[in-house]
């Protein structure tokens, strides 16, 4: 029996001895993250009556709004966020042209980046454009706090009538590259 | 020291995977009847050497193999990791279960009753793989436009418990064996996150460029045990340890079991563990999430006379619409119950062995059979069939040989052995023996031991 406890023993043994972990590398188990996300951004409407002043009876020119952008209160998007881009899609059903300008600022109004300004032809219903932004490149824009975007009615000989249903369509989305 | 801890944990987390089935309706020994109240046992009584009496470690993970991710071969380490991503599925899960006996012994009541009762200590965890949400992470959103994440497939479960117990195994006539065992079971830990439900889903709109949209979200979690009194997490291992023995949260469950001879060589052998619940009031922490939500974007008004903070509105609005909140409200888990079974068939030389009655017992020196082993899990059960050889090498030697069919492998090998040293029994298994030789390219090996003292 002691012979049979010995090889018993010595076959249990055996098999953990001879477990091996065939080639095996564990010398490049570092994994970097790079997930890209993509957000919807502002979006708006607007017809006729948005750029004409009834008690005036005059045509608005410019008109802008503001809101808060939050996306880089996170220290985590911050630290690894390495590009943006902003895509843009604009159809325009005025028979006018527009101008708009988007701008983003820091917490004290200071401005953190403008995105080259867009000119929109009168019928164009496929204005798309994007813009790309390198954050080593340019780290003030982390510093991001609020975004305007501004639309310009373009003077025209043809003044607007608000009883003629004119509208242009603006559509945005961020689009974040991080590495983790 | 961090890629040798790693390196020591993965190898056990792909290649460890104990089967205590092994011990399921073999040689008699007091192992068995933790596993079959209802085993025939046919010692008088057994004492387990504390901490050895029963040990067992249950650790595997099934779609892939550390080989997949570790092969020395001449791709980054992030593609082969893509490609283990892309492989899995979300039914894939990692799952371990360890069990170490504090308190083992039984002694016979009389001729047809024997009684037995002790202390064990649980670690069981299961946690599926939730591949959308991995993907989600790891790539990102926007490669998967117009698909629907779910949160279904997070799902998991771990618990970490004392179990008191006291079973009876008696013999009903000379060929049935029937037997029951309640359990009280003591929560330390208890962590899970079941029947999630509700997708996210970035897709194209005609209202903006995309929209992101949460339909249906109905996600929680609940803790127990890991915070104390004063909501403070507990960091100290010696508090899980203690309230693993009749601590705060309590609860019961029941084995049965059985042994039927249709003939002196055809057996069978069932059994049905933990069937029972743990009721967690003390100490608890969840986590609940609940709602629909569509995001559009920023919806720009351009009113001069009402200027609007929109990001502010958005978050106002994803607030009241997906609700979370933490509770402390007690719930109830319920143990993953496990059912065994085997049929067994005995042939050949037959033998005799004295018995704690002074009788002899005919036992035939080989068998085949097979067995089922089956544990109900979250998703779905884990199940795995087994056939087996068994041989008697003398009155006190016996050996067993299996193939073993389940989640991690079609071709699982395993042995076992079962001494008796004088009034010492051990037992021993080691499955997958193929695995054993290659861990990296197997998903599961397995061993199991006990020492206990043994008197005829």
């Amino acid at each position: 029996m002691n012979i049979y406890i010995k090889n018993v023993v010595t076959v249990f043994s055996l098999c953990f001895l001879i477990s091996c972990t065939d080639n095996l590398n564990f010398d490049e188990i570092n994994l970097n993250v790079d997930p890209v996300i993509t957000a919807p951004l502002v979006y708006f409407e607007l017809d006729q009556n948005d750029f004409f002043d009834t008690a005036s009876a005059s045509e608005i020119p410019m008109i802008s709004d503001t809101s808060d952008f939050r996306v880089f209160k996170s220290s985590a998007i911050r630290n690894d966020l390495i590009k943006a881009v902003f895509d843009f899609e604009i159809e325009n059903r005025f028979d006018r042209s527009f101008e708009i300008n988007i701008v983003f600022y820091d917490g004290n109004d200071n401005i953190t980046r403008t995105i080259p300004s867009f000119n929109i032809a009168a019928q164009d219903l496929n204005y798309v454009v994007s813009d790309s932004i390198e954050i080593a490149a340019f780290p003030v824009f982390l510093t991001s706090r609020k975004v305007k975007v501004e639309v310009k009615l373009n003077s025209s000989s043809s003044q607007i009538d608000p009883n003629i249903y004119q509208i242009i369509k603006f559509k945005s989305t961020g689009t974040f590259y991080l590495s983790i | 020291m961090k890629k040798i801890v790693l390196l020591i944990f993965l190898i056990s987390a792909i290649s460890l995977k104990s089967q205590q089935k092994l011990a399921f309706s073999f040689a008699e020994s007091p192992q068995t009847l933790l596993l079959n109240p209802g085993a025939e046992t046919n010692f008088r009584s057994h004492y387990g050497i504390p901490m050895l009496s029963n040990f067992s470690f249950d650790l595997g993970i099934t779609g892939f193999t550390l080989n997949d991710l570790f092969s020395n071969d001449s791709r980054a380490f992030k593609t082969r990791f893509e490609a283990v991503l892309n492989k899995i599925n979300s039914t894939d899960y990692v799952s371990f279960n360890t069990q170490v006996e504090v308190l083992n012994v039984g002694f016979r009541l009389d001729k047809k009753t024997y009684l037995s009762f002790g202390f064990y200590e649980e670690l069981d965890f299961i946690s599926y793989m939730p591949k959308d949400f991995i993907e989600l992470f790891y790539y990102g959103n926007q490669p998967f436009l117009n698909r629907s994440f779910s949160l279904s497939q997070v799902s998991m479960k771990g618990d970490f418990l004392g179990v008191l117990h006291a079973g009876i195994s008696k013999k009903i006539n000379e060929k049935l064996n029937v037997g029951a065992r309640v359990k009280i079971y003591s929560s330390s830990i208890n962590i899970e996150s079941l029947n999630n439900s509700g997708t996210y889903t970035s897709s194209t709109s005609n209202e903006n460029i995309i929209r992101q949209s949460l339909n249906n979200l109905n996600g929680q979690i609940r803790t127990s045990g890991i915070v104390d009194s004063d909501d403070e997490f507990i960091d100290s291992p010696g508090e899980y340890f203690s309230k693993t023995f009749l601590g705060s949260n309590m609860g019961l469950g029941l084995d049965f079991g059985l042994t039927y001879h249709f003939t002196s060589q055809l057996e069978f052998t069932a059994s049905l563990l933990d069937i029972g619940f743990i009721r967690h009031s003390k100490n608890t922490k969840n986590f609940n999430i609940d709602g629909n939500y569509v995001l559009d974007g920023l919806n720009f008004e351009y009113d001069a006379s009402s200027l609007s903070n929109y990001w502010q509105q958005v978050e106002q609005d994803f607030r009241d619409k997906v609700i979370t909140e933490e509770t402390q409200e007690g719930y109830t888990s319920w143990r993953p119950m496990k059912i065994n079974a085997a049929l067994k068939y005995s042939f050949g030389e037959k033998r005799g062995k004295s018995c704690y009655s002074k009788t002899h017992k005919q036992y035939y020196y080989n068998a085949i059979g097979f067995q089922i082993h089956n544990i109900m899990r979250p998703i779905k059960p884990q199940f795995s069939f087994t056939s087996f050889y068994e041989a008697s090498l003398s009155k006190k030697i016996h050996t067993k040989f299996t193939h073993t069919i389940n989640d991690y492998s079609s071709i699982i090998f395993g042995a076992a052995t079962s001494l008796q040293l004088g009034k010492l029994s051990v037992f021993g298994g080691l499955d997958n023996l193929l695995g054993v030789a290659d861990v990296s390219s197997g998903n599961s090996v397995a061993f199991n031991f006990g020492f206990n003292i043994v008197i005829d």
